[in-house]
């Protein structure tokens, strides 16, 4: 007998009904809590992650602040026991809990928008990674906060903190994973007619490069994490599982060229914002891409962790690749300094917010090609001082840039443009705290060449605190824009005037389903294509 | 036998289903190399400090692996078959062919455990031990979730799809398995046969 079914994996991915020919009525949403929690809706999960990942990095520029007063004498704070939860807790929270999980956030949010899909691909498995990466950052802080982590203390407290560290780590990395397979999967798998990858809009395309560097990268560090909590739970903690070298063997995910990944989706926005708020097509569309991608290849840093080959940073292969990463930075500024040029450009709070994210991203790449090169005599002066300015200045860079992708899509998400002035007040702010914070660390760097500098330590320390600081002040003003953008003058379907990609093709917030009707695509822009025909009949 | 209401063009359909398997696969993939990149550093320095790798209280039978490998490979024959059989509208062999993969997958976790009982290896003893069991352990892992995709697969044919035009989950099914080999070659060659 033969079978005639033909039915899709999940009823969310059949494809669209023609318009006003609705078989079936859908059913009613479930509302409140329940309809919160058992959502599939990409807009509902999307603006999770971003809620939760900007109150994270409120904590996690927190404990920065705190983990840079440690570096400050005659301070007895914080007390010494809580030193090494907090230095810790700073990476693995800037990274994990905040940097990528808001990339993630505007990737699920905004993807399936930008390629013209009805919905993400795996609906619940993009519901499940939220809700485990939630569940599992919660455990993860509570893990830091009864005394655990790497380096846990040793009492009893201590060592069920570390446990639970390790298997929290490795459930938000899980968790990550699993959002990042469902944003790729879109953009390769639900284009709408016509948009063919190479119109595919930018963001989707660094969430291409920056999903699979992650995919390949983070299972990496997961490895060894599941190592390490092997051995330390169930094994004689002297290999894998010694508290004293935990961090060794995972500390290279906040270190070079890793942490160049959480960067990789900033490149994507700030070559979307550009040419929308300049008001022309984009240049070099190739090119663009191919540097974006370029710039994920050489932030793969899985090869370079310490357990390899612990020498690496005087290696040939760790050079080539600092000095490369440069390349793409300077061929993108370029190609967008040429777009501005053609184009009108209006300084709102995304470009300058994208500015800034360039201007840090610029100098971080410049102090990691630095750092490469031997003979300057940084690596490893003064406790890392060098090493630790340049990671602050990528951090400052990637929260600035994802801080522009949430005011140039908060129109979209919440329904209002966000404060303009709260945008370019924050601008300044990282700016300011950018170079505070890892400026002077970098010169703190030279103090091995230059032997006044090692005199001004207090001074400069104190410098990265303030930075820091400010740094947890620009993360609140970004959370603060996106609470502005909840109330004011209705945003329309476009409300830069300039929009060019199909996330400005449908209402803010989009209804459910997104979209009624896409007319196939036939360029990289199609709004700006409608927008043109309308005007010419 | 034939369909009777297939549409007559094809329908263009995302393959959605395979990508997402494609992008999960690598990152496993990734997971393995890392800790087999671990394993051989480690052994490398301990060989290099003088120290032997391998106990001497510490046995690595090579019988075992090489049954297990050679089950993997059955494996991945038997849910080719299943592929091929659902692309061609043949769902009593198909049934077969899954119903058979589960049951190797079963066989691989049997014989894994056997071949714990065999070695003795003692997560307290050293890094050696530590490694071996949290790789195997994980591959255990991967072949538990390969077969639960095969037996998901078996129930959701039995329901009804996958047909010529539309077999992407046993598609997907199969990919994931044969990558589980794949992973296995590494683990056999580098643990087992190298030493």
């Amino acid at each position: 007998m033969a079978q005639t079914l033909t039915k899709n994996e999940t009823p969310t991915e059949a494809p669209a009904l023609p318009a006003g020919d609705a078989l079936v009525e859908p059913l009613p949403l479930p509302s409140g809590l329940a309809g919160l929690l058992g959502t599939g809706d990409h807009t509902t999960i999307g603006r999770l992650w971003i809620g939760f990942a900007l109150l994270f990095g409120v904590a996690a520029a927190v404990s920065g602040v705190v983990a840079d007063l440690s570096r400050l004498p005659d301070l007895d704070f914080p007390p010494t026991d809580t030193v090494t939860q907090v230095v810790y807790f700073r990476p693995v929270a800037t990274v994990f809990l905040f940097l990528v999980a808001l990339a993630v956030g505007l990737g699920t949010y905004v993807v399936p928008l930008q390629v013209g899909s009805r919905t993400i691909a795996f609906p619940r498995a993009a519901a499940g990674a939220f809700w485990t990466w939630l569940i599992g950052s919660g455990v993860l802080i509570t893990s830091f906060a009864i005394n655990g982590g790497p380096e846990g203390g040793v009492d009893g407290a201590g060592e069920v903190g570390t446990s639970l560290f390790l298997a929290s780590f490795i459930v938000v990395l899980a968790a990550l994973g699993l959002a990042a397979v469902c944003i790729v999967t879109t953009v390769f798998g639900l284009r709408t007619p016509g948009l063919s990858m190479m119109r595919v809009p930018m963001f989707s395309w660094s969430m291409v490069v920056a999903g699979a560097v992650w995919l390949l990268s983070f299972p990496v560090l997961a490895g060894m994490a599941l190592l390490i909590f092997v051995d330390f739970e169930y094994g004689a903690r002297i290999g894998f599982g010694a508290p004293t070298e935990m961090w060794d063997k995972l500390g290279w995910f906040a270190g070079q060229p890793q942490i160049y990944v959480v960067a990789i989706p900033v490149l994507g926005i700030i070559a979307d914002v550009i040419p929308t708020l300049s008001g022309t097509r984009a240049t070099f569309r190739g090119g663009t891409m191919a540097a974006i991608a370029a710039f994920g290849v050489l932030s793969f840093g899985a090869w370079a962790a310490p357990v390899f080959n612990e020498d690496v940073t005087t290696e040939a292969a760790f050079l080539i690749v600092s000095v490369l990463i440069v390349v793409p930075v300077l061929a993108l500024l370029g190609g967008w300094a040429s777009v501005m040029k053609k184009g009108s450009p209006s300084l709102g709070s995304p470009a300058l917010l994208g500015l800034v994210s360039m201007l840090l991203l610029l100098l971080a790449a410049l102090a990691g090609a630095a750092y490469a090169i031997e003979p300057l005599e940084v690596q490893g002066v003064a406790g890392g001082a060098w090493e630790l300015g340049q990671i602050l200045l990528v951090v400052a860079a990637a929260a600035a840039g994802l801080a522009a992708g949430v005011f140039y899509w908060a129109p979209k998400m919440w329904g209002h443009k966000a404060s303009d002035s709260l945008g370019k007040i924050a601008a300044a702010v990282f700016l300011f705290a950018g170079l505070a914070a890892g400026v002077s660390q970098l010169v703190l760097g030279l103090s091995e060449r230059i032997d006044s500098l090692a005199d001004a330590a207090d001074v400069l320390n104190g410098a990265t605190t303030l930075g820091a600081a400010l740094g947890a002040l620009a993360v609140v003003l970004v959370a603060l824009g996106a609470i502005s953008s909840a109330r004011g003058s209705a945003a329309g379907a476009d409300p830069w005037g300039t929009g060019q990609t199909l996330e400005w093709a449908t209402s803010s917030p989009p209804p459910r389903g997104n979209f009624a009707e896409l007319a196939p695509v036939t360029s990289a822009e199609p709004v700006l294509d409608a927008a043109g025909a309308k005007e010419a009949s | 036998m034939a369909l009777t209401t297939v549409a007559s063009a094809p329908v263009a359909r995302p393959r959605v289903l395979m990508i997402g398997t494609a992008l999960v696969t690598g990152a496993v993939v990734m997971l393995f190399a890392g800790m087999l990149a671990i394993y051989l550093a480690s052994r490398g320095a301990a060989v290099a400090g003088g120290t032997p790798w391998l106990p001497t209280d510490i046995t690595l039978p090579l019988t075992q692996p090489n049954v297990m490998f050679l089950t993997l490979v059955m494996g991945s024959i038997t849910i080719q078959w299943a592929a091929y059989s659902i692309g061609n509208d043949d769902r009593k062999n198909a049934y077969v062919a899954l119903g058979l993969t589960a049951v190797i997958g079963v066989a691989y976790v049997n014989m894994a455990a056997y071949l714990y009982t065999l070695t003795g290896l003692d997560v307290d003893a050293n890094s050696m031990s530590t490694l071996i069991v949290t790789i195997s352990g994980a591959h255990i892992a991967m072949v538990i979730g390969a077969t639960i995709f095969a037996v998901l697969m078996v129930f959701r044919a039995l329901g009804g799809q996958y047909t010529s035009r539309q077999h992407d989950g046993v598609s997907a099914a199969a990919f994931f398995w044969h990558a589980t080999t794949f992973v296995f070659f590494f683990i056999w060659l580098i643990i087992y046969v190298t030493k």
